[in-house]
């Protein structure tokens, strides 16, 4: 996962940043209990969005508890458990596992190979516990290199197998909320793919990487900007559409300020880094 | 039955209330919380006239706010099951903006001319039912040479229930240009950009405020900073 759902902290309670950042500490101490702290830096937004959104669906009992963090001696930390954060890691640790495995293949650097190879027996063990995510996630990558190497331009096409994998990591369990999460999660996973195209499009180009974007042809940023900017709206109004019709209730203004507010940060980085590029010319 | 009646809420409740009475009554009714009850058929049955009611009020509610008509996409998951919640649109004609109502207007015209060939009337009823991608698969049959500018409309519609949204804005577009005047085409293209621009999502994102990421303070300083060392090596 890229780690582009992102909370954004400034429209956030202070008893909801408390929450949140209860919910980040907890995912991270699940994922050390699975591999140490290599694992720990698998840990990123999306999962921890992905926790907030199931543990608001089905109001798990949860277990809160202080700590000491290793990384943070001196200050107690408050953590939560519970089965969907504990799942989160588990889908952490496949999804990381496959993009990491992605990387490489593309020759990536030494160090991913190393990490890579650390973590083949951590993922073994999550993708054993959800054996259909793991090979929705490998089927995935499988597709987009498929397409990319066919070199496909048709960003609906190409988004929709990161839409499928997430969506399909959504549904934890078979029941009338189903459709409505993998809805959520198809969408968003549409947005991921179109706005790591965006985020990554002068890094591509320069490498000569394949980027969908790159082959549409813009003539400058602005242009780029003004196609993708409307079509990140459209897919991720359909995110918010499908999570609207769930009955969530607990952490739904945090889930909220991350769907209006908090995926747009990195996009807002880039637009503002690629739009006064241009200005200066 | 009126939807309301059965979840127990009234019109002007808002939709957090209507959530909050559907988790109760889902979770009273639920069949794993029944499994032992000598009434178990009649309590699913209950369960299932809930899930039906909440579903209708959400859908309704989205319509009157001026949101999308937004389907699930086609993409089937699991077994036998069509994936792609059916919400307010192709199921019900009206919702849909007098979809079939426009439609028969176009028909009409149509008939008159050329008639309409036997893969669109295959792909409107495909939507009809919501099986957006069933309907593409009827319209690519269509060589060509026939593709005129309800074939582009009705390709728009698929591929927004498809989840495809970008060709959905192109199709609405070649639709548009071959048939300027045309109001439904017009009114889907402003229903699609309606989702995007100008529409309830922006006013949300207004209302959240716009972050950056360099300001926004971090969860975690050492973890961001070895996230970062990766992100830097990548190459």
């Amino acid at each position: 996962m890229f780690g582009f759902v992102n909370a954004n902290p400034k429209s956030l309670s202070e008893e909801e940043r408390a929450v949140y950042q209860a919910f980040y500490c907890g995912l991270c101490r699940e994922l050390k209990k699975r591999g140490g702290q290599k694992c720990e830096i698998l840990l990123n937004y999306d999962s921890v969005f992905l926790a907030l959104l199931l543990s608001g669906l089905y109001e798990p009992p949860e277990n809160s508890f202080s700590f000491k963090c290793a990384v943070h001696p001196l200050k107690t930390r408050e953590a939560y458990e519970n089965e969907f954060i504990s799942y989160a890691a588990d889908i952490d640790i496949i999804l990381s596992y496959e993009s990491l495995k992605d990387r490489v293949h593309e020759g990536g650097a030494l160090a991913y190979k190393k990490l890579l190879s650390s973590l083949e027996k951590i993922y073994g063990s999550s993708a054993g516990k959800y054996e259909d995510k793991a090979k929705a996630a490998a089927l995935c990558v499988e597709k987009t290199t498929e397409a990319e190497e066919k070199k496909v331009s048709d960003i609906d096409v190409l988004s929709s197998f990161t839409g499928e994998m997430l969506g399909g990591c959504f549904v934890r369990k078979k029941d009338e909320f189903s459709e409505k999460l993998f809805s959520c999660g198809f969408y968003l996973g549409k947005y991921i793919y179109l706005l790591d195209a965006y985020y990554d499009y002068l890094s591509d180009r320069k490498k000569h990487r394949f980027n969908p974007l790159l082959l549409m042809g813009f003539s400058n940023m602005a242009e780029m900007t003004e196609f993708t900017e409307p079509l990140l709206t459209t897919y991720i109004s359909e995110c918010v559409n499908a999570f609207e019709m769930l009955p969530v209730l607990t952490y739904s203004g945090i889930i909220r300020n991350i769907l209006y507010s908090g995926v747009w940060s990195r996009f807002n980085i880039a637009k503002k880094r690629y739009l006064s590029k241009e200005q200066k010319k | 039955m009126d939807p309301y009646k059965v979840l127990g809420v009234s019109r002007s409740d808002s939709d957090d209330d209507i959530k909050r009475s559907y988790r109760n009554l889902s979770r009273r009714y639920h069949p794993d919380a029944n499994m032992n009850n000598p009434n178990k058929d009649a309590i699913e049955e209950k369960f299932k006239q809930i899930n039906i009611a909440y579903d209708q009020i959400m859908n309704e509610r989205k319509g009157g706010a001026g949101q999308s008509a937004g389907r699930g996409p086609g993409s089937s998951y699991g077994p036998g099951s069509s994936y792609g919640y059916r919400q307010a649109g192709f199921s019900d004609d009206s919702a849909f903006g007098g979809f079939s109502d426009a439609f028969r207007r176009n028909n009409e015209r149509q008939q008159q001319s050329s008639g309409i060939s036997p893969e669109m009337q295959a792909a409107v009823n495909y939507i009809r039912n919501g099986r957006s991608s069933e309907a593409m698969h009827a319209l690519l049959e269509v060589p060509d040479y026939e593709r005129n500018g309800t074939w582009y409309y009705l390709a728009s519609v698929a591929s927004q229930g498809m989840g495809n949204m970008a060709n959905a804005q192109s199709f609405i577009s070649r639709a548009i240009q071959l048939e300027p005047n045309n109001p439904t085409f017009r009114e889907f293209s402003e229903r699609l950009n309606n989702i995007g621009a100008g529409g309830w999502y922006e006013t949300g994102r207004a209302a959240y405020g716009n972050p950056y990421g360099s300001s926004s303070s971090s969860w975690c300083t050492d973890l961001i900073c070895m996230n970062l060392m990766c992100f830097c090596c990548r190459c």
